[in-house]
């Protein structure tokens, strides 16, 4: 087998000794020691069709977990967890330093499939599996080792409290540079439902992930391995990786390079597009002060990049003397308009905060805005939480990190804290599937807002992408019409692709042609026949996967639209930006129809068994279901 | 007869904005009522009035692949047939909206 290991560990923390060594004793704590006291890791074949079909990264993670117990409480012992690599990685091809995080998320109930990038995907790999599950729960604070094949579960009480940063600097300190880890912060630790797992700065954010570690006891997991898969054609995929590095230096990618995403910050202000005060506007007085044309004459300003990325998007700025922010749209957005705030130092101090924590952005500026406006309202009783102090915008994010004070309810999230506050809060709560919204205000590209009401993880502009066609000729972005429903399913099903490949969104442009280029980079890697109309199948498959997640764990087809903020009201700012909720209805209807599911949305028993269990392809090289692969 | 003219605000912004190292241009273009100026003539003035632009954002008359043109902050454009109403801004940004 090429490209892949065709394995992966499930491992059951409860079943895992615990080494009587603490963290501090470890015999670790060198390098190239050897790993003492360990337990071989449970290894489980995959078949080769199964990889095939499912490629990798979301696509096969969501495969995976639909034979485990997703039904259980995201947060209970029994709740599977599961990183993803792809053919990809380890591979010469720019960007390709990735993995997906994949489970129930405690703060909606339904999919959660996060991204991250650089060292642990190239160092989980190594480990020799395709993914690294993990069940059950340590009986204490303990950090998961994974050395090759080799376990083990060392205490970490005394880790236990610190932030992402620190525990990962004490990890390599204590085991030497050739370990990546990915960590959670004290908000993972507390359970906050929208904590992150960080790795080198890096976050599994959105849904909670951070939590669903917590509740296992697992401050971090620690990788490293020595296994190399190898490539089908490694002169053709050195070749093509030059080209396609040589490409990401050209205009495709200047925005990322130059300006990192915030770029997007001005031009959405003018378009009307850039959420603030709680959704209440598409605009804000005062952002020229937190764009990066801004930050970057005002502070120093370094530049960076994931491993085996020759992008760098990266745009990391001075906070203070001790420390600085890697500053991206999305946290801008969050942690600045959103909340009323445009001082920098607030936003960036806000964002360091976030990261030491390990909290999503997203997550944390949308349910601290929504306290806002419940203040606002005299629905709820916190006068020091108003909009624009930015005093108490970190003082906010502080007790949401510990969950002390109104923490605890900050920390559950918009959905639950408008169930919990009422008065009518739920009608501005802005969440799908209770994910909060990011940075784009939906009646300003609503291409995008279709996307997000059917998204299998909620409000989710990446797994979307949708927004593509939003600021683009091919639509108009303030209206749905008869190809909304379309450009959203294609979007997402390109999405769907680039995030089982793994690679990242922002080297897209670069690709001539997309699945034509994804299925050149599969043939490289693996060495199987894939063509561009075998991913376009793909791409529905892992859709399709996705959504008998979510109908197995109680999805509705109510879920599948926009809180009432969004529909049958102008934007203030920019009154022709209106969602017309029967167009929406409409839409919904006809991406269903697109996805060939009922008109409630579900997938029909011959779709949901293809799902599981694709069936071969007539003319290609014949993939046995069970056949045998070679020894992980 | 003197020939008529429209001035056409330009507003710039993302990698637009950082090579012609300005936020807003004014350009003036020939234009009569029934013959409104159209985004290629714009495009093209715009390579002269700052070359910079060239390559990237611009390739003669036609927006670079990277970058994306916006009328009033409604609609966005690329075809470079098309007509500048009077006192339309046009935006030129990034096209990559994501991140």
């Amino acid at each position: 087998m090429h490209g892949h290991h065709g394995c992966y560990y499930r491992i059951d923390l409860s079943q895992l000794p615990l080494s009587q060594s603490p963290l501090s004793q470890s015999p670790l704590s060198k390098a190239g020691e050897e790993f003492d006291n360990s337990t071989p890791a449970p290894v489980v074949r995959i078949a080769p069709s199964l990889l095939r079909a499912f490629v990798g990264g979301s696509g096969l993670g969501v495969r995976l977990l639909l034979e485990e117990a997703i039904e259980a409480d995201p947060l209970s012992a029994e709740a599977p967890l599961v990183i993803v690599f792809s053919p990809l990685v380890g591979s010469p091809l720019t960007t390709s330093a990735k993995f997906a995080v994949v489970a129930r998320s405690p703060l909606t109930g339904r999919l959660n499939d996060s991204l991250v990038s650089s060292g642990f995907a190239l160092a989980g790999k190594r480990t020799g599996a395709d993914a690294i599950m993990v069940v059950g729960r340590a009986e204490r604070p303990a950090v998961l080792l994974i050395d090759n094949d080799q376990l083990q579960l060392q205490p970490a009480d005394d880790l236990w409290g610190t932030s992402c940063r620190e525990t990962e600097s004490q990890l390599a300190e204590r085991f030497g540079a050739d370990w990546r880890f990915q960590v959670i912060g004290p908000a993972g630790e507390q359970l906050v439902r929208y904590a992150s797992a960080s790795h080198d700065g890096r976050h599994a954010g959105r849904g909670g992930h951070g939590a669903v570690l917590g509740a296992k006891n697992l401050k971090a997991i620690g990788v490293r391995g020595d296994r190399h898969v190898q490539w089908a054609e490694p002169e053709a995929l050195t070749r093509w990786a030059k080209q396609l590095s040589q490409k990401s230096f050209g205009p495709a990618t200047a925005k990322y390079r130059e300006l990192g995403t915030a770029a997007n910050l001005l031009a959405f202000n003018r378009l009307h597009c850039l959420p603030t005060r709680n959704f209440q506007q598409g605009s804000a007085e005062g952002v020229e002060a937190i764009a990066p044309e801004t930050l970057a004459v005002a502070r120093e300003k370094t530049r960076d990049s994931c491993a085996a990325c020759t992008i760098g998007c990266e745009h990391i700025y001075r906070v203070d003397k001790q420390k600085t922010a890697r500053v991206e749209y999305e946290n801008l957005f969050a942690l600045g308009p959103l909340c009323g705030v445009t001082d920098s130092q607030a936003v960036l101090s806000a964002s360091v905060l976030c990261d030491e924590l390990g909290l999503d952005t997203i997550s944390t500026g949308g349910s601290i805005a929504f306290a806002m406006e419940c203040v606002e309202r005299g629905l709820l009783a916190e006068p020091w939480l108003r909009f624009g102090d930015a005093n108490a915008l970190l003082r906010a994010i502080e007790l949401i990190g510990r969950r002390a004070g109104l923490g605890r309810l900050l920390g559950e999230g918009v959905r639950t804290m408008a169930a919990r506050i009422g008065g009518g809060s739920e009608a501005f709560a802005a969440h799908v599937k209770g994910l909060e919204l990011p940075g784009y205000e939906p009646r300003g590209a609503q291409t995008l807002a279709v996307g997000m009401a059917v998204g299998a993880r909620g409000a989710d502009h990446n797994r979307s992408g949708a927004y593509e066609a939003d600021f683009s000729e091919q639509t108009d972005r303030r209206t749905i019409d008869g190809n909304t429903a379309r450009l959203a399913a294609e979007a997402e099903d390109r999405a769907a692709v680039m995030d089982s490949l793994i690679l990242c969104k922002f080297i897209r442009r670069a690709l001539d042609d997309f699945y034509g280029d994804s299925a050149q980079m599969l043939r490289m890697t693996t060495g199987w026949d894939y063509d561009a109309a075998e991913l376009e199948t793909a791409a529905s498959r892992i859709i399709d996967a996705k959504k008998l997640f979510n109908q197995r764990v109680g999805w509705s087809r109510q879920e599948d639209t926009l809180p009432p903020r969004f529909l049958d009201a102008p934007l203030p700012d920019d009154p022709a930006a209106v969602i017309d909720s029967s167009q929406l209805t409409a839409a919904v209807r006809r991406y269903y129809e697109l996805r060939g599911w009922d008109r409630e949305g579900r997938l029909s028993p011959a779709a949901e068994a293809a799902a599981l269990r694709p069936p071969g392809n007539a003319g290609k090289t014949a993939v046995d279901w069970d056949s045998p692969v070679d020894d992980c | 007869m003197s020939q008529a003219s429209s001035e056409i605000t330009v507003e710039l912004y993302g990698i637009a904005r950082q090579r012609a190292r300005t936020a807003q241009l004014q350009v003036t273009l020939p234009a009569t009522e029934s013959l409104p100026p159209t985004l290629g003539q714009l495009l093209t003035r715009l390579s002269q009035l700052q070359p910079d632009l060239e390559g990237e954002c611009i390739r003669g008359d036609q927006l670079g692949s990277a970058c994306a043109a916006n009328l009033d902050g409604k609609q966005f454009v690329r075809d470079p047939a098309t007509p500048i109403p009077v006192g339309v801004t046009v935006m030129l940004l990034s096209a990559d909206a994501g991140g």
